[in-house]
């Protein structure tokens, strides 16, 4: 056994103070610097091991797909407020009582980052933006039903992978506007057409049946990759791909 | 004495060596070079950690991909397997040196306190100070970066070379106490709400004795080994079971069967030791390949790495020259040094975390944990030889 002379302890005190100053040093120097991106969401804890290998029921998968997808696929979306426009007020008469405004509509939608600072989203006809903090409108297409948006910075994590289109029967997730941001829910579609539109670049997709989708959707595979846009048409509501969106978001930026 | 520095992995101890082992075949050869060796008897070698957890990150999903899903799934149960199995190693060990060596206890627990003072602290710091986004309390995390900095193994230590390595393998042996106790608090904290919690708190408790005394009424009643062999896995798979159902660390309920054993009558803890010493081994490999595999690039997992080093570093040499100063006859370096060491339980406590944690902050811990973890096993082969070197 080894007892620790005078010099040893010396030696031994030097080294406790080297090893601690250096760790606190180098500790005061990095807390210098913010973390580079936020690049979290909130997810749930993993289920528990066993809770994993039992069998599940084929919805509760589907439940866990669009909880996976959610998260992976939120940092790409926002929201934003839409609001009916207000018929202008009627002159005032003598006489007449003044009606009372009628109350506003108003609408929340999902809205594709493209950039950093910019998002593009689905604008009915007879609607407006609702300006918040942050939020205010670059430009319009009234004749696409698109708005580009200046939204709050956020880190831009790029679109993902594209899908080139979809198939039925099977199922697809939309993403739609929700207060507290955008909201995922599974949808199966029975049959896709696509048919040319004029106004776009490439073919829409036509989803057949009761669709049952509003205009201003997301549409998102169930591995993540996103197909396009639902904007409204003649019969409906129709899938605008990623390549037509982009072609029209470019035309957006350059006006 | 066995040899400690081949605790994880088996193969030749000092008496098989003295007694004339037959020469091994070279493929023996070249597993025994990869298995853990001296390091601080200078000689280069590597250590489990070193090895597997490369191994499973190329089996991985970022490398071969062959560790897929399904296959992780059942990778995450073996690992509560074995996170029960290490608890009730813990225990059994506790229980047989509380009586004896309640100094070395002592010397220990503070030893892992401070380290766990040390990288918890710094990493919370660091957290607030650079606004680390973390999808989980930052308390928690920091709590649990100390937790998996403060495990040793002292698997360097050779007691044949050194006798100062035998005190402090037993220290590295109790120090993984404290750290099982903290570690049960926390789940108590992350999966408990409100009053809950006290029920919680007591679940790990209740679970290790009733396992403890399953296991100790069907143990020495067995008609035959292969019997008794069934009952102690039984007995191990209900330890693990119950701990993942009911969302309570695996290691505590371990390690409170693994200290009934001790303190019943009989010879429950010579058997357990005996029969689940044969599944040691292999479940240590399973746990360093499983975190391989589990392994996920992450940016936070990054940030947390430098905390964990710098601070597991201060911390053991710190808690090395406090310990040192308790059980006395041992240079603090020296028990610093032998205490560098990280093992497999450090790796145990991240995998048990990361079943609790949301994924993102689970997989930075680990990924942290993992990193760290073997760059200390290299920084105790070759930077802690020429530290000894030094003068006395």
């Amino acid at each position: 056994m080894s007892t620790p002379s005078v010099s040893g302890r010396g030696r031994e005190t030097r080294l406790l103070l080297l090893v601690i100053m250096v760790a606190v040093a180098v500790l005061l120097v990095l807390a210098q610097f913010q973390y580079p991106t936020p690049d979290r969401a909130v997810v749930s804890p993993l289920a528990g091991p066993i809770e994993r290998l039992a069998a599940r029921a084929t919805f509760e998968e589907l439940a866990l797909i669009m909880g996976d997808l959610s998260t992976r696929v939120q940092p790409a979306l926002t929201v934003i407020t839409l609001e009916r426009i207000p018929p202008p007020a009627p002159p005032a008469r003598r006489g007449v009582a003044p009606v009372a405004p009628a109350p506003t509509d108003r609408r929340i939608v999902a809205a594709l980052r493209i950039d950093i600072n910019l998002a593009i989203a689905h604008l009915p006809s007879g609607f407006r933006v609702v300006p918040a903090a942050g939020i205010e409108v670059a430009t319009e297409d009234p004749d696409r039903r698109l708005v580009l948006v200046r939204v709050p910075d956020a880190p831009f994590v790029g679109l993902g992978s594209v899908a080139q289109g979809i198939g039925g029967p099977g199922y697809v997730a939309v993403f739609e506007g929700a207060r507290g941001g955008p909201a995922a829910r599974p949808l199966f579609i029975g049959r896709v057409d696509s048919f040319d539109d004029p106004r776009w670049t490439q073919p829409l997709l036509s989803v057949g049946g009761d669709p049952q989708l509003n205009a201003g959707a997301f549409i998102y595979t169930l591995d993540g990759r996103l197909v396009g846009m639902t904007l409204p048409d003649d019969l409906g509501v129709a899938i605008t791909r990623v390549p037509a969106l982009l072609a029209a978001v470019e035309a957006l930026r350059v006006q | 004495m066995s040899d400690q520095r081949r605790r994880e992995l088996g193969g030749l101890d000092p008496i098989d060596r003295r007694l004339g082992a037959p020469p091994p075949s070279p493929l023996r050869w070249l597993f025994s070079l990869l298995r853990t060796r001296s390091a601080l008897g200078l000689a280069p070698s590597l250590t489990p950690a070193v090895v597997f957890l490369p191994l499973g990150v190329l089996l991985g999903p970022h490398g071969l991909n062959l560790i897929t899903g399904d296959m992780r799934t059942l990778l995450d149960l073996s690992v509560t397997l074995a996170l029960a199995l290490v608890g009730v190693f813990v225990g059994i060990a506790f229980g047989r040196e509380v009586p004896s060596a309640g100094r070395l206890l002592l010397a220990a627990s503070l030893e892992s306190l401070v380290t766990i003072a040390a990288v918890a602290g710094a990493t919370l710091y660091l957290v607030v100070s650079t606004g680390l986004p973390l999808d989980a309390s930052a308390v928690i995390i920091a709590l649990a970066l100390g937790l998996c900095a403060s495990a040793s193994s002292a698997t360097s230590a050779d007691p044949d070379a050194d006798p100062a390595a035998a005190v402090a393998t037993r220290v590295a042996d109790l120090d993984d106490i404290l750290p099982i106790i903290v570690a049960a608090g926390i789940f108590t904290v992350a999966t408990g709400t409100g009053a809950d919690r006290w029920w919680i708190a007591l679940i790990p408790v209740g679970a290790g004795l009733i396992t403890g005394l399953i296991g100790w009424l069907l143990f020495e009643r067995a008609k035959s080994v292969a019997e008794r062999g069934v009952y102690v896995l039984g007995t191990l798979a209900l330890a693990g079971g119950a701990a993942a159902y009911m969302r309570v660390s695996p290691l505590s309920v371990g390690l409170v069967a693994g200290l009934l054993w001790t303190m019943v009558p009989g010879r429950a803890d010579r058997i357990v030791q005996d029969d689940l010493g044969k599944l040691q081994h292999p479940l240590v490999v399973l746990l360093l390949v499983t975190a391989g595999a589990l392994w996920t690039p992450s940016a936070a997992g990054a940030w947390l790495l430098v905390p964990f080093l710098l601070f597991r570093l201060a911390g053991k040499v710190a808690g090395g020259w406090i310990s040192a100063r308790i059980v006395g006859d041992v240079r603090p370096s020296d028990m610093a040094a032998y205490l560098m060491s990280p093992g497999v339980i450090g790796i145990a406590f991240a995998l048990n975390f990361r079943q609790i944690l949301p994924a993102a902050s689970g997989e930075a811990l680990l990924w942290a944990v993992a990193i760290g973890t073997a760059v200390f096993e290299v920084f105790a082969v070759v930077a802690l030889p020429l530290w000894r070197r030094e003068p006395r």
